[in-house]
């Protein structure tokens, strides 16, 4: 092991923050759901990278940089995320949770796969005018795409809050995760607010993937990896909680790169399964939930 | 042997059972080999799905983990082969036991999870074991492979051409299973199961330990999908982390497979195993291997399929025929009815 | 005296802040059966589920024969002889009523054939014997009830606590369920029953134990708790408890 200076370790922090404001975007969008609706969607992370390669191909296709186009591809994942509700998620809102379960792991199949089958399994990058761009303060480099997606992150983090507690759909969608019964004796539609809530949740997760891969490589297989991180964030911020699990995503971030300099690196996500498993039996609410 | 069993039944059994034993000699004689090779996979998943069932449709615990015992079997296996040179044919049933163990030791964390939290930590542990074995694991991420072994030692490793043998190995491993599971589903273990799945609070009410049958189911589970592993090392020949921690091929087929026979009867995944395995491995080997482009196309079919039977079919073929009459549902215990006017009941017990 | 075979010795069990029961103590004699009664949310499935083993109790314990048994796991409590049946009947549903009685069955008697038959015995006192076929899923409410207690009966127990068994019921199929309490009763079992239906009890037990906000406000004959001005309070003046 060797020798870690105080540089290293800023710079891990700073690295973990970057990428933690991604992870944290992406984990809002299924916490909403998870909230909302009390069903857990297996396929998130392939809704996230659906939206890296929505954003890929209207970079390639029509020449709309990923930035300008963020309105677009969310509406395309949003108005995606409100067919599927409608069309399969409905189906099954009654029926047993394994069937829920089995019905979001098809989705997680059909959406992975089917990318895959339509573009090919290769490995693409999103290559901008301001792709290579690195900003130098002081001892500490980062490249402007990353500071950009942190910034949007917690915009976007920001513009969520005013939605939730400003808007009254915003917190009508709050009443109906809080106490469904409650809030359909005030005249709350339940159908609408799902439906809301899932387009919200994976378009959130799918501006987090076009933010993703403005600065990293994209695979249509990647989402399995995001699966269960997004899960583990979810979890530690406290199951239903959608700021705990901005909180978790910034936590998790920043575990990862500090224990990349401490272990092998390979091992690195190991890290983050034994944290997972290890609320999962401590304390299943999280940090900031309530159970 | 088996009990809840009429005469139609036992007849079904022996013609299929007879099918099954002249089937790889059918193939090899016509020159069949995507045949062969996709009856091996049916028998090896239904080996995989019949253990998963006892754990999931038994007694209701979902678990996307299995992958972790499988890969623990192939992996015992290979290394006793390759490090102790103790041969697999009892090489794969230590791969079954330590796959076993392994279970155990998960279920005394997990069971205490209910539900969707118990599938997910299935889940990430099947990560956790990637990702450990390519690190700890002699080989580490290039796996290990079996060397290529003069003609006096083939028997010794378990080494044939083909698929043919190992049909015949699965086979006799598939028979063993189904006795054994079919005894435990139909006596005490198997009811107090199932009342876990329907209500755990009640089944406690009733006076069942769940942490204590839960762990059974386990066990056995864990164990039939480890001697899977071990079977998947000696015909192929070759174990890597990638390979066998695989959620998707190893965790999930075998769910997609019972969920598509039906999860509530004993012979769903068998029967789900033959429908699913054929179809999806006639996408991947005809179609994927010859395009590699569309790598990917059999793991989306089996995604339809499984969006399909969550939404409209969702107890399966076999399930299907029940509620159509087709097949009917039996207890051991038969009670039979004495006339229209007695409507008194006699106990009459069926094959005791 | 002799001594009681359930002892509830001033048991509280809080739920955050909120307290369900408040120091309640009552003994019950062998071969009693005692109602328990108050307004809904007086904590009476509460008790229950902390007799069982389902709620460990802040304070106070549960005594058993003699023995402590609070806390206990609910499978140990019902293998030492104590059955419950649920407010809201929990069917094993995919199981036929034979088999969903026979799980019970296995627990209350050792020996394989003689579980089989007492199974059957079960569904037969309670009137599903020519519905031992069906899918427990399937059956109406009030045969899901019967249901309920078959399955309890089939466990063996010394004690039987029933929880709204009359719930849904018209009076003619209280009239059989009250019969068959009763006879439970005459086999020797104890009985703790809460019910809210007051024709029901009236018609059933000659002590009563009346809870109201977690606290046990009264406990004695029926007569006497049913003329109790603290009682009559309790359920706001309602006629019922007059009759």
């Amino acid at each position: 092991m060797a020798a870690v200076g105080l540089d290293a370790i800023l710079r891990a922090l700073i690295s973990g923050v970057l990428i933690g404001s991604i992870y944290s975007l992406v984990s809002m969008g299924l916490a909403l759901i998870w909230g909302v609706m009390d069903i857990i969607n297996f396929a998130q992370g392939d809704f996230m990278i659906l939206g890296g390669f929505t954003a890929y191909l209207l970079l390639t296709g029509l020449g709309i940089d990923p930035l300008f186009g963020l309105p677009i591809t969310f509406g395309v994942i949003f108005a995606l995320g409100v067919l599927t509700q409608i069309g399969i998620i409905e189906r099954i809102l009654h029926a047993p949770p394994l069937s829920q379960i089995f019905a979001t792991f098809s989705l997680l199949l059909i959406i992975r796969y089917g990318m895959e089958v339509s573009l090919g399994p290769f490995t693409r990058r999103v290559v901008t005018d301001y792709s290579g761009i690195i900003l130098r303060f002081g001892e500490f480099a980062v490249p402007l795409t990353q500071l950009v997606a942190f910034i949007i992150s917690i915009a976007i983090a920001f513009l969520l809050y005013i939605f939730l507690t400003k808007t009254y759909t915003g917190i009508a969608l709050r009443a109906t995760a809080q106490d469904r019964m409650a809030a359909q004796l005030h005249g709350i539609d339940i159908k609408k607010m799902y439906r809301i809530a899932f387009g919200l949740g994976v378009g959130i997760s799918a501006i987090g993937g076009v933010l993703f891969a403005l600065s990293y490589p994209i695979h249509p297989e990647r989402g399995a990896y995001f699966c269960l991180l997004m899960f583990i964030i979810v979890v530690l911020g406290g199951f239903g909680s959608v700021f705990g699990a901005y909180v978790g995503g910034l936590i998790i971030g920043i575990l990862q790169v500090l224990s990349a300099l401490f272990i092998l690196p390979s091992l690195k996500d190991i890290v983050a399964f034994a944290v997972f498993i290890i609320i999962l039996l401590v304390k299943p609410t999280g940090l900031f939930g309530k159970s | 042997m088996l009990k809840g069993i009429n005469r139609k039944t036992i007849l079904y059994i022996i013609t299929i059972s007879a099918i099954l034993l002249v089937l790889p000699v059918i193939f090899m004689t016509l020159n069949l080999p995507f045949a062969a090779n996709a009856l091996f996979l049916a028998l090896l998943y239904s080996v995989m799905a019949l253990g998963w069932n006892l754990l999931g449709g038994y007694g209701g615990q979902v678990s996307f983990g299995h992958a972790v015992y499988f890969g623990v079997g192939a992996y015992t296996t290979m290394c006793l082969l390759l490090l102790y040179e103790i041969t697999p044919w009892i090489g794969i049933f230590i791969g079954g036991v330590l796959g076993a163990i392994t279970g155990l030791g998960l279920g005394v964390p997990f069971f205490r999870l209910r539900s969707h939290w118990f599938s997910l930590a299935t889940l990430a542990s099947v990560t956790i074991f990637l990702l450990a074995f390519q690190v700890l694991m002699p080989g580490g991420s290039a796996g290990l492979q079996v060397p290529i072994v003069p003609p006096e030692k083939q028997l010794y490793y378990v080494r044939f051409p083909g698929p043919y043998v190992y049909i015949y190995i699965t086979l006799a491993i598939l028979a063993i299973e189904i006795i054994v599971l079919n005894r435990l589903v139909k006596g005490k273990i198997g009811y107090y199961l199932q009342a876990i799945r329907d209500d755990e609070d009640a089944a406690m009410a009733m006076g069942i330990n769940p942490f204590k049958y839960k762990m059974i189911a386990m066990a056995l589970s864990a164990f039939f999908v480890g001697v899977a592993g071990g079977i998947y090392a000696i015909r192929f020949r070759f174990v890597d982390p990638y390979c066998v921690f695989e959620l998707i091929l190893i965790s999930i087929y075998p769910v997609i497979a019972t969920l598509l026979g039906g999860m509530y009867n004993f012979w769903g995944p068998v029967v789900g195993s033959f429908t699913f395995l054929p179809l999806v491995e006639y996408v991947r080997s005809n179609i994927v291997s010859r395009f590699p482009r569309y790598f990917g196309l059999h793991y989306l079919v089996a995604g339809i399929i499984l969006l399909i039977i969550s939404i409209w079919l969702p107890n399966g073929i076999m399930g299907w025929l029940e509620e159509k009459g087709y097949i009917k549902r039996t207890t051991p215990f038969h009670v039979e009815t004495q006339g229209k006017k007695d409507k008194k009941a006699k106990l009459r017990r069926v094959k005791k | 005296m002799s001594p009681p075979i359930l002892s509830v010795e001033n048991v509280t069990k809080k739920f955050g802040g909120l307290v369900a029961l408040d120091n309640v103590s009552f003994k019950v004699s062998e071969g009693e059966i005692v109602g328990l009664i108050g307004p809904n949310g007086a904590g009476k499935t509460t008790l229950f589920n902390v007799i069982t083993g389902f709620y460990k109790p802040e304070n106070g314990k549960i005594v058993y024969q003699g023995r402590n048994i609070t806390g206990l796991h609910p499978y140990k409590v019902t293998r030492l002889g104590i059955a419950r049946t649920f407010q809201i009947v929990k069917p094993l549903s995919n199981l036929t009523v034979l088999e969903n009685v026979l799980v019970g069955a296995f627990t209350g008697y050792e020996e394989h054939k003689e579980a089989v038959e007492k199974a059957y015995e079960a569904l037969e006192f309670v009137g599903l014997a020519d519905k031992f076929d069906m899918k427990a899923g399937m059956l109406n409410v009030v045969e899901k009830k019967r249901l309920e207690l078959a399955r309890a009966l089939a466990l063996n127990p010394k004690v039987m606590l029933l929880d709204e068994a009359a719930a849904g019921l018209n009076p003619a199929e209280i009239n059989e369920m009250t019969k068959l309490i009763k006879k439970l009763n005459e086999e020797g079992k104890t009985l703790i029953v809460v019910e809210h239906v007051m024709k029901f009890i009236m018609g059933l037990v000659e002590r009563l134990v009346v809870l109201h906000y977690g606290e046990k406000i009264a406990d004695g004959p029926k007569e006497e708790v049913a003329k109790d001005p603290k009682v009559i309070e309790a359920y706001l003046g309602t006629e019922e408890i007059a009759r």
